[in-house]
């Protein structure tokens, strides 16, 4: 009985695995830290125990794909979960730092200088390639890494926000315009010697580019082996990568990856290359084996729970499966804040959403607690009140879990007497919408996205506004009509951000900015244009003092909050399950598992 | 000892709608070298009588009683090993449509030497051999190249011809022709009838020919058997049925037969109503409801016997006197059964 | 014949031609992703993403872009590559078949191997207590979901999330597999969940089909032949009685092959064309879908034409002009 039970609640959750999982190369996946409305019971383990033994082979279940394994296209937090173990970078994530970058490949800290334009680095020349290309690392490969981002065939979608201020970067693009197949040279990196790599500005950007170089663009590629893979549109360097960090993807003598098949299997093993003298990581199991294709992730986290040597990948548990664990394996289970918030967007360009006593009245009498009770409660994170998500700099400063104070936002449960007050200031005597706009909302069309925007869309209807729902897959609701305002999408229910790295321009920049708003791939939803904001962001953006940042960008959260222009609905956690003989070491940078530092009690 | 003996028949088939009686107490016999012709319309029993005698109606959902002996063994007692040995070899069947009769994915030859085969030890080419012989003595042109045609490939005609060889395959006693030329046209019922014929002569085996045609029985048949819903209602020979009949029903049959030396009437006759269910038959006489002729006895089964005096093989089922037989009986005219005047 | 099979050749040509047709169509009319949004990024500028339009080619008219697909297809074989991982769009399909038609041969064997007899016995038997209990279980085996079958015998009977007789290899367990052996006992559950319904349902055509047959004039000549029951049953029933069995086997596996058995391939976490299919299909990845539809088509055209000639080979009333 209970199996059948179990199965039936199963059923619905595949699809909804599709669709959340589509979501994750372009935006949607967040998460949080223990904090105000509700403590982390959970909190993950962010170093390794002393006595952690080497050896064994790891199992991480996936229910979808790494996007990229090309360091210069990946972006992706499972990606990434690969990345920091087989691409070692210039500055890096150790699992418990979750301020700085530490130098990694870089040979000591960084050198910011000329008031912030240039950024030098002395690079570590005795770190070794895997085979085939079994070299020495040098300062043209990364140089060639960042140049190569700008081929359509490999295209680094953040590459012009962190670099965009380089020195010679438009040259480059205009080169590229031109040929589409060579790699073109930016002046502003320049290789003094092997051992040294600069970076020119033309504004103070440096502080940001140093963090944005902790994401895989900061890893090395080797051109003279690389070039051939770059010169196909697209780049088929992915399958041919060769890595720096102490694992490496099972290859044949060419290069050419085997362990790797799209959507089945990654197979991690030492690379023999790899030397532990220059490397923060331990590297204690002997293997990674990733297995992906598990869509049917209730089946597959018991199958976690009751196993050995597993964990999971990009999947949180489905609700069910994941309050049994809280009770009957606590200790199988951690919340990793993965830094980004959830929120339903507001068009602030379409009327009656041009009022921002609507969007009030709106965010006033909108039930997060409800919108939370879809992905599954209290457990899955706490509910958000801003937008910069607990443990990125600025989150105190902008409230903290406690919320900016607006009376609009003071109540999680929703508040429909200052709805109609709100409403009533605009204009609407019943407390209530009572003009005739039909507003285009464009919502999941399946799984957890769907009961989100459909709790949505009943609490608009409440207000009294005419909501034409328009259901589509994830991806869709993204590429042809959030990010395209000429599409006239009101309300997008199921939008969120996550954190580039650990500063508040990466939440706050592109999506309220109003200079950020573009004709496609526009990510400011809500369209907001307010001057005040976009100049504080202009200046932010250039101080390179982290507290001063932390202040600036918590200061431009509030003001962004006072606009209304979304409903912050929760920040949520990722959870990470693992079989009981699996030490598992959260990254906190990254929010999930950290493979080079994981291990297995019995190897 | 006649060839074949059936005393009293039945034969009741269980369906949803209840019990039917499709054959009730059915005796008759045929003697070696003769030909009886069974006939009447279709639902009265004469199929299944012939297909009982077979052994091809046998089921969970079937009641059989009485005997039907073969050359003295019952064959309605016989174990299946040893009805298979006579089916096929001693007694042989033909139907009515020889299309559907036929394998419709196997060679005329190789069902042709199936039959051999599964009654005799020879070898596959000498079945084949036979098989020819046999297709050119029924008549099929050119046998040695139509044995390997399929069914589809034969004219209607030619298909009976084939069944027919495959009936004759072991040299029966005797072959029970169920509607043998009722799916064929006109000119080739005829050729079918008179090849039937000539085996018969050629062969000296004994004819049991099932149809509801009178004419094919003028033709062929030395003795005829007339049965109405399930039962016997006139045995005699051939020519006291044509000329004496003495059920008010064979009236009716004799009068709806075409006949090319009276004058052709606007249509032809037929008997009113319809035959009755089998399940709920009436109670006596079964003719009794469309009987113009039917009076208070009929209410009784009038049993089968002899009715006119030194005839002891006509006999008939029915109360009405030899007398007023001849009197009601206006077959002669052509036009079936009648109102009584007045 | 020969004719024939030529010209059902050029026949299923021009319908992969006017499959992809429609896909292409499909695609471009209804609501999905843009490929190259998806594939710059959630950062990428409007000048990126356009030229990533450029180098995919998407920024041509449509009938441009079919006249590149088709071009590269006829002249090289070739699929393209997929938006979403950079390979091309064979290896992904090519790396995918082996699982699927792994799963497909299994099931179809079992499910005939079950189906026939039982629906043989219960078409000799009718109304018997065995057929009624054989009809009862297939009707049920039919109604039931396969995934929720595949779920069912998941958390019963496979060596991770089982709980009654934990003794099959479980949920992903074909990933591990190395020798054909491991593959085999991985496709145990997956085998026995595909097949079940399949195998109700053949052994209920069987049934109809042999009583069918069985019910036919030539099986009167055959017993008035004296044949023994068994050869009548045996070459005058179930010659006949087979042959629409042939057809449905045939529509069965073309369309299993072609992605059919995508609920299996996802309970089991099979990596078959099935799962790169949803998969596909979720992230817009135009130039996979395409690739597995033209694949779908092919096979289903292939095990048509396969059943059309058996059809002939069985039936010799059937000729192809």
């Amino acid at each position: 009985m209970q199996t059948q039970w179990r199965a039936a609640a199963l059923l619905s959750c595949l699809v909804c695995l599709v669709l959340g999982l589509a979501a994750c190369g372009s935006s949607s996946d967040s998460g949080s830290k223990e904090t105000g409305t509700g403590q982390n019971d959970f909190p993950p383990v962010n170093t390794a125990p002393d006595n952690s033994k080497k050896g064994g082979t790891l199992t991480v279940l996936a229910a979808g794909d790494v996007d990229y394994l090309d360091p210069g296209a990946g972006y992706y937090q499972f990606t990434y979960m690969v990345d920091f173990a087989v691409e070692r970078t210039l500055v890096g994530w150790p699992p418990d730092e979750i301020d700085t970058p530490q130098p990694d490949l870089a040979d000591g800290e960084p050198v910011v200088s000329d008031g912030g334009k240039t950024l030098t680095f002395k690079i570590k020349t005795d770190v070794k390639y895997s085979p085939p290309v079994n070299r020495a690392i040098k300062s043209a490969d990364f140089k060639y890494a960042i140049e190569r981002g700008l081929l359509p065939g490999v295209a680094t979608g953040y590459l012009e926000s962190y670099f965009g201020d380089l020195i010679g970067f438009g040259d480059a693009q205009a080169a590229v315009r031109k040929d589409r197949s060579s790699v073109p040279d930016i002046s502003g990196i320049t290789t003094p010697d092997d051992a040294t790599l600069v970076l020119k500005f033309t504004k103070p950007v440096a502080a940001t580019a140093l963090q944005a170089l902790s994401l895989p663009i900061g890893s090395p590629v080797p051109e003279e082996y690389a070039k051939q893979f770059d010169s196909q549109s697209p780049s088929t360097y992915g399958q041919n990568l060769v890595a720096t960090g102490p694992y490496m993807i099972e290859n044949n003598s060419a290069g050419k990856l085997t362990g790797y098949t799209p959507g089945k299997q990654i197979k991690l093993i030492r690379n023999p290359n790899w030397d532990a003298s220059t490397d923060y990581r331990p590297a204690y199991v002997d293997k990674i084996d990733i297995q992906e294709g598990f869509s049917d992730t209730s089946s597959a986290s018991r199958k976690i729970l009751t196993g050995s040597d597993q964990v999971n990948g990009d999947f949180p548990p489905d609700p069910p499966v994941l309050k049994e664990a809280t009770t009957q394996t606590p200790d199988q289970l951690m919340l990793a804040p993965q830094g980004g918030s959830r929120y339903i967007s507001l068009n602030t360009t379409i009327p009656p959403f041009d009022d921002i006593n609507v969007r009030k009245a709106v965010i006033a009498g909108s039930d997060r607690d409800a919108l939370r009770l879809t992905r599954g409660g209290a457990i899955v994170g706490p509910i958000a009140s801003h937008y910069i998500p607990p443990a990125v700099p600025g989150f105190e400063e902008a409230g903290g879990a406690v919320g900016p104070g607006y009376d609009f936002l003071a109540n999680p449960k929703g508040d429909m007497a200052l709805a109609a007050k709100y409403m009533k200031k605009a204009g609407y005597k019943s407390g209530k919408y009572e003009g005739n706009q039909t507003l285009l909302m464009v919502g999941d069309d399946s799984g957890v996205g769907r009961k989100t925007a459909e709790v949505a869309l009943n609490s608009f209807e409440k207000l009294g506004f005419k909501v034409n729902f328009r259901p589509v897959t994830h991806d869709t609701m993204y590429t042809r009509f959030c990010n395209v305002p000429k599409s006239k999408t009101a309300i997008c229910p199921n939008v969120g951000w996550i954190k580039d790295f650990n500063d508040g321009q990466t939440i706050l920049d592109p999506t309220f900015n109003g200079q950020a708003i573009q004709p496609v791939n526009n990510s400011n939803w809500p369209e907001l244009n307010d001057p005040k904001i976009n100049s504080a962001i202009d200046k932010a953006r250039l101080i390179s003092d982290p507290n001063e940042r932390a202040k600036a960008w918590g200061e431009i959260d509030r003001q962004i909050s006072a606009q209304a222009p979304a409903i912050p609905w929760v920040w949520d956690y990722f959870p990470v399950i693992m079989s009981t003989d699996v030490v598992g070491v959260v990254n906190a940078f990254n929010g999930n598992i950290d493979l080079s530092y994981t291990s297995l009690k019995n190897p | 000892m006649s060839l074949l003996s059936v005393e009293d028949l039945n034969v009741r088939f269980h369906t949803e709608d209840g019990v039917v009686h499709a054959v009730d107490g059915v005796s008759f016999s045929i003697e070696p070298g003769e030909t009886l012709g069974i006939v009447g319309e279709s639902g009265c029993g004469k199929s299944v009588t012939s297909m009982t005698i077979m052994g091809l109606t046998q089921s969970d959902n079937t009641d059989i009683s009485g005997s039907a002996s073969f050359e003295g063994a019952n064959l309605l007692a016989m174990g299946n090993d040893d009805l298979r040995k006579v089916r096929g070899n001693e007694i042989a069947m033909i139907f009515q449509d020889p299309l559907s009769s036929l394998h419709p994915f196997y060679k005329v030859g190789k069902q042709l030497s199936e039959a051999i085969t599964t009654h005799r030890d020879v070898s596959k080419s000498e079945a084949r051999k036979h098989s020819i012989e046999l297709l050119g003595m029924v008549g099929v042109p050119e046998p040695s190249r139509r044995i390997d045609d399929y069914p589809h490939e034969f004219s209607g005609g030619m298909r009976q011809r084939a069944m027919i060889a495959m009936a004759l395959s072991n040299d029966p006693k005797l072959l029970i022709a169920d509607e043998p030329t009722t799916a064929l046209d006109v000119t080739t019922q005829a050729q079918i009838i008179d090849l039937l014929a000539k085996l018969q002569a050629e062969l000296g085996m004994a004819v049991m020919i099932v149809t509801h045609d009178l004419g094919v029985i003028a033709e062929t048949a030395d003795r005829v058997v007339v049965m109405y819903a399930g039962r016997i209602v006139e045995e005699g020979v051939l020519d006291e049925i044509f000329y004496d009949p003495q059920h008010p029903y064979t009236w009716g049959l004799l009068g709806s037969l075409p006949r090319l030396d009276r004058p052709r009437p606007e249509r032809l006759p037929q008997i009113a109503g319809l035959p009755p269910s089998l399940i709920n038959a009436p109670q006596g006489c079964h003719f009794r409801p469309r009987c113009p002729h039917a009076f208070g006895r009929c209410v009784e089964i009038p049993p089968l016997k002899a009715r006119i005096p030194d005839r002891p093989d006509h006999l008939d089922r029915c109360w009405l006197d030899v007398e007023s037989k001849r009197e009601l009986r206006v077959v002669d005219e052509g036009i079936g059964l009648r109102e009584p005047a007045g | 014949m020969r004719r024939y099979i030529a010209r059902r050749i050029l026949w299923g040509i021009a319908l992969l031609f006017i499959t992809s047709a429609v896909v292409f169509v499909i695609f471009f009319v209804f609501p999905t992703a843009d490929p190259a949004a998806l594939r710059a990024g959630r950062s990428a500028t409007p000048e990126q993403i356009e030229l990533i339009r450029k180098s995919l080619g998407l920024d041509q008219p449509i009938y441009v872009q079919f006249w590149y697909f088709m071009r590269d297809l006829v002249l090289h074989l070739d699929l393209g590559y997929s938006y979403q991982s950079n390979i091309d769009v064979s290896t992904l399909i090519i790396d995918r078949l082996p699982a699927t038609i792994w799963l497909v041969t299994g099931a179809s064997i079992l499910w005939l191997a079950i189906g026939i007899p039982v629906g043989i016995i219960a078409a000799l038997r009718p109304r018997s207590f065995l057929d009624r209990v054989t009809m009862v279980t297939t009707l049920t085996l039919i109604s039931a979901p396969v995934f929720w079958l595949g779920l069912v015998a998941l958390y019963l009977f496979s060596d991770d999330v089982g709980s009654l007789l934990p003794i099959f290899p479980g949920i992903g367990s074909y990933l591990d597999a190395t020798t054909p052996l491991e593959k085999a006992g991985s496709m145990l559950l997956p085998w026995i969940v595909l097949a079940s319904a399949s195998a109700a349902i053949y052994a209920r055509y069987m049934r109809s089909s042999l009583m069918d047959s069985m019910s036919e004039d030539y099986i009167r000549t055959a017993r008035a032949k004296g044949l023994p029951e068994k050869t009548v049953v045996r070459r005058h029933g179930m010659r006949s009685a087979i042959t629409p069995i042939v057809t449905l086997l045939g529509l069965d596996i073309g369309t299993l092959l072609a992605g059919n058995a995508i609920l299996t391939e996802t309970v089991f976490n099979i990596p078959g064309v099935g799962r790169l299919l949803a998969s596909s299909i979720e992230r817009s990845d135009l130039p996979v879908i395409q690739g597995l539809v033209l694949f779908g088509a092919f096979f289903i055209i292939v095990f048509n034409l396969i059943v059309d000639i058996a059809y002939a080979y069985l039936d010799p009333r059937v000729r192809y002009q």
